[in-house]
């Protein structure tokens, strides 16, 4: 570990010099610059391929539709094709396209309804360098069963290989092994903390608000860094700068609606997305219902709200300003006896400058705050508790990514976190006495790196990245090196084998209650004892497109090896601890498996199928004496199948069926009598544990369907969707319970163990509008 | 922490339904537990059970055939094998010695417990803690609870040892239901503080309410706080599973020295 001191003057001189840098490197020749449109709502489309057919340059438009092409191309005589899911493609020459600042894309309903998840075709993901990475569109999506009719772009993620969710009533999702707090979600490159709402049942990310989200699972590019596990990359969309546009659905528990407008047709725009559920309209009924049944105990009212914004604003030909902001809450209260408010939420905003740099370099700046916080209040008689925690980063990123017509492409960039921690805030207050405690930290998160690949459509392909990342907390510098590798081997002309390696560092570590991740966990910042976590991971990989490319097969193997993790030591205090890592116990984990995927892109029938074969395992040498453990994500086998059908022009059925192995959890394997010196006498037993992860519960397996019905609209579009959670009622197991049956003098005499299942089928029906 | 996980917990049980099931337990050997509290002007006494496979269809029997003895390394005296109620808490022990305990805080107490199977365990405790008294107690009327008024105490902690409590607030110690007040507490948040707990039960006027503060060792509040978490760990799938931490060597239980500051207030 390389330990230096660095002053924030000398990383603005840095950052200027790389840019200098780059503005030299990149100026070896003009480009031309257009944006990619929808010529329908003339919204930018990010993720449009532009194919030069006789050559092999490609190249795609990004967040905010725009495109740069070296004008050294234009010397040659070619064809370009322009084409992205769910439009029709676009065919022009080179001579046309100098001319033109804007390729709007018509939609071609049939392809809609055809296409399945990925943008890229068969061969397209055969020849991308990228191993381990999946993208998402929040069109595509939609065709996908939901739970209670509500689209989750992280659910649907969950159906691909490597991907795994907590199960039901619990919350965060898993890659590869690692933990839930070991994913690095961002939202237009700002960090989400916590992309649960209602124990995960629900993610942070409103369909409606959303463009698509991409998850690398291994090989990730230099410019991503910060957590263990996986980088999910989601751009919000931006709105329409053509017309007035109202898009939403009203739902049994929730609704949403977005409008979105040009606010300078042509060259500015807005959306505005909300949603809310109204579980506590439903909850609050029955309650008043059942307000003078003796025993009824009424049910805590519980609703969450999320609001997103973007607007975007086209300077000039080469300058573009875009502003996001998001707040999402989810707020719990119980019955005014127990007196118990429990609220969370997370507020982003970021303000993103594109411009591109002599026309040579495209240079991305973004000016962010992120910040998560929860709050909890009970009280009762004339005790008062509040516990509170939060984090807030605040930072800057910029990035720089050549323009060449080459096999050699390059970016780099650099950025800074400012982090704010207020680790388990607790006030106790009564009218006799009150008292403070808890901790606070802040920290400084910095990262520099610089990424290039290697392909001229020949048989090696390579990519090799370097990022310097660090922090500073305690008066301490910590400085890190996280290479990142990348190779493909084309064999034949439509299957490449991929390796990888990457090493990543995470600095803030999320200081959990269990292996599940819970809305009052705490973020924790890396200290002098607690040393940033750091992962290896090697992948090898094997990707064919088959049949005329309408399948698409991969293989991929990895080894995972986590270092420096966290645990809670047993009988930790947790709230209100003015030194919490006193009570962190520090390890290592591994994971290792198999992927395997085969998908269908083309026709009336599209989907996949997905399997992972798989082990998770930690060892804390004050856990268990060191002994390997089972985290209760360690799913041994993991299959997924997923389909969807157009039956006619009005009529899509989609199904998506899971299996998993049982989760690890642990029980108890002893019990003995404790009456306690005093107190209140119970004759309960008392379990004794022993080892984590001791017992595998019964394998998890669901069948959700779902089918969209496309009404007949004047104005735009209309559908409703009809969905069913849990086809087929399996009671998938969440836990463990044990009864007691006691004799007359209140001993136990036999214990009874239990499965405790959730959700039984679940109906959902959603109307859907675009106007 | 674990109340708001049971918080946490109500809207996913609310839909949740359950069904027996056979279960394939791991192996667990049977180990001797002791249950032992050394209390001055107090007869010495112990509680000898037998733990067992937590799915065991038998009860948790106490153990008859135990030489238990207890020494404060001067003197060894060998507690009997006889039933023994503890009238004041309501609690009950099978070994006993009526020798009233005179307790020193120079010396450490031992205790051997050897079975028919030969099992032995062993413990030793200290009266190192230093006793709290409380400072205030007052009576206010409850909101909730029309007539009804809640019992404060105000605890001096002081700040140069680390201490942990128990306090109770009850009408009777020997008859507390499950509103009556019984909360531990480590001052690791409050170290130097004063604090103030209320009652969460309402008492009439004219009721005497006794309020006893303990101040306990840490092994015995770190016991007590094991004991809780595995008991409430064992329907709520949200919090880690608490292992027990007893004092008891190769066995399970608590051998603890007992101090407390006791006061009673009449509402008035």
């Amino acid at each position: 570990m390389i330990r230096k001191s660095a002053s924030g003057a000398s990383v603005v001189i840095c950052l200027f010099l790389m840019l200098s840098w780059a503005d030299n490197a990149f100026a070896q020749g003009d480009t031309h610059s257009a944006v990619v449109k929808d010529k329908f709502s003339g919204q930018a489309l990010s993720g449009a391929t532009i194919q030069f057919l006789n050559s092999r340059f490609s190249v795609s438009s990004d967040s905010i539709g725009s495109v740069a092409i070296p004008k050294k191309l234009f010397e040659k005589e070619d064809r370009i094709l322009v084409s992205m899911i769910g439009y029709k493609p676009f065919e022009l020459t080179l001579q046309l396209l100098e001319g033109v600042a804007m390729i709007e894309l018509e939609r071609d309903a049939q392809a809609l309804e055809e296409v399945l998840v990925t943008g890229n075709s068969a061969l397209g993901k055969v020849t991308d360098l990228q191993m381990g990475a999946d993208i998402i569109s929040a069109m595509e999506a939609k065709r996908l069963p939901a739970i209670l009719g509500e689209v989750d772009i992280i659910k649907i993620l969950q159906l691909k290989p490597g991907v795994k969710g907590g199960g039901e009533g619990l919350s965060g999702f898993y890659v590869r092994g690692g933990g839930a707090d070991q994913n690095q979600i961002l939202l237009d490159d700002v960090p989400v903390y916590n992309p649960n709402h209602l124990l995960g049942l629900f993610s942070v990310f409103n369909n409606d608000a959303i463009r698509n989200a991409k998850l690398y699972k291994a090989a990730y590019p230099a410019k991503y860094s910060g957590r263990l596990s996986s980088v999910l990359d989601i751009s919000s969309r931006p709105g329409s700068t053509d017309s007035l546009a109202v898009t939403g659905g009203i739902g049994i528990l929730s609704s949403r609606v977005s409008v979105e407008s040009p606010i300078e047709k042509g060259k500015s725009s807005f959306i505005l997305s909300a949603r809310r559920t109204y579980f506590d309209i439903f909850t609050a009924a029955m309650n008043k219902a059942n307000r003078r049944k003796k025993d009824y105990q009424p049910i805590p009212d519980y609703f969450f709200d999320d609001i997103n914004f973007r607007s975007d604003w086209k300077i000039n030909r080469n300058n573009t300003l875009w502003l996001t902001a998001y707040r999402g809450r989810d707020q719990f209260s119980s019955d005014p006896q127990s007196a118990t408010d429990l609220s969370w939420g997370n507020q982003l905003g970021s303000l993103n400058w594109k411009s591109l740099l002599n026309n040579k370099a495209a240079v991305t700046s973004t000016l962010f705050y992120s910040g998560y916080d929860y709050r909890l209040l009970n009280s009762y008689g004339y005790n008062r508790l509040e516990l509170k925690s939060a984090v807030q980063t605040v930072g800057m990123k910029v990035a720089a990514s050549a323009i060449t017509e080459g096999p050699l492409r390059w970016s780099l960039g650099m950025d800074g976190q400012f982090h704010k921690l207020n680790i388990g805030d607790f006030k106790s207050s009564s009218e006799l006495s009150d008292y403070k405690a808890g901790e606070k930290a802040s920290g400084n998160e910095w990262g520099a790196f610089m990424h290039t690949e290697w392909d001229d459509g020949q048989r090696l392909a390579l990519s090799g990245g370097l990022r310097v990342s660090g922090f500073y907390a305690g008066r301490k510098w910590q400085a890190n090196l996280e290479p990142r590798f990348g190779a493909r081997l084309n064999m034949g002309e439509k299957a490449a084998l991929k390796a990888s390696y990457t090493r990543m560092y995470q600095y803030l570590h999320l200081a959990a209650l269990n292996s599940s991740s819970m809305p009052i966990d705490m973020w924790y910042p890396s200290t002098e004892k607690t040393l940033p976590q750091y992962a290896d991971q090697v992948s090898f990989g094997w990707s064919e497109s088959i049949g005329n490319n309408s399948f698409y097969f991969s293989l991929e193997g990895y080894y995972k090896w986590m270092n420096n993790q966290i645990a809670f030591r047993d009988g930790a205090n947790i709230f209100g601890n003015p030194k919490l890592e006193n009570d962190f116990v520090y390890g290592k984990g591994k994971a290792y498996g198999v992927e395997s995927y085969i998908e269908k892109k083309n026709g009336r029938t599209t989907g996949w199928l997905g399997y992972t074969l798989s082990w998770s395992l930690r060892m804390f040498p004050d856990i268990d004496n060191g002994k390997p453990f089972h985290p209760r994500y360690d799913r041994r086998h993991d299959l997924s199948l997923v389909c969807m059908h157009k039956i006619n022009k009005k009529l899509t059925l989609s199904g998506s069926w899971i299996y998993g192995s049982g989760a690890y959890i642990t029980i108890p394997v002893g019990r003995f009598v404790f009456q306690d010196q005093a107190g209140r006498l119970t004759r309960s037993i008392t379990p004794v544990y022993d080892q984590r992860g001791n017992y595998q519960l019964a394998p998890v397996h669901r069948l959700d369907l779902s089918l969209v019905i496309a009404l007949k609209s004047r104005r735009g579009s209309e559908d409703i969707t009809i969905s069913l959670y849990n086809a087929y009622s399996r009671r998938n197991p969440y836990y463990i319970s044990f009864e007691e049956t006691n004799n007359k003098e209140g001993y136990v005499t036999s214990i009874e163990p239990t499965v405790v299942s959730l959700f039984p089928v679940l109906p959902g029906i959603t109307y859907n509008f675009k106007f | 922490m674990r109340f708001l996980s049971i918080v946490l917990l109500i809207l996913a049980i609310s839909v949740s339904c359950q069904k027996k099931i056979e279960l394939a337990a791991p192996p667990y050997d049977s180990e001797i537990a002791v249950e032992m509290y050394l209390e001055e002007g107090s007869i010495l006494k112990c509680l000898l059970t037998e733990s067992l496979p937590y799915t065991d269809t038998a009860i948790n029997r106490p153990l008859a055939d135990a030489v238990v003895v207890f020494s404060d390394g001067v003197t060894r005296d060998t507690l009997q094998n006889k039933e023994l109620h503890d009238w004041e808490h309501g609690r009950w022990y099978n070994y006993a010695r009526y020798k009233r305990f005179e307790p020193d805080a120079a010396k450490t107490y031992t205790l051997t417990v050897t079975d028919g199977g030969k099992r032995t365990v062993s413990a030793s405790t200290r009266f190192s803690q230093p006793l709290v008294q409380i400072k205030q107690l007052v009576s206010k009327p409850l909101e909730q609870e029309q007539g009804g008024f809640s019992v404060g105490v105000v605890i001096p902690d002081p700040p140069e040892t680390e201490n942990f409590y128990r306090l109770m607030i009850a009408r009777k110690l020997n008859d507390f239901n499950a509103s009556s007040t019984d909360v531990y507490m480590s001052d690791l948040s409050f170290n130097g503080q004063s604090f103030s707990v209320f009652s969460k039960e309402g008492y009439a006027k004219g009721d005497t309410v006794t309020v006893r503060l303990y101040s306990l060792q840490k092994e015995h509040y770190d016991y007590i706080q094991s004991v809780n978490g595995a008991r409430l760990s064992n329907f709520n799938p949200l919090v880690q599973p608490s292992k027990i931490r007893s004092n008891i060597e190769g066995g399970v239980g608590i051998f603890a020295a007992i101090r407390y500051d006791q006061k009673q207030i009449v509402i008035r």
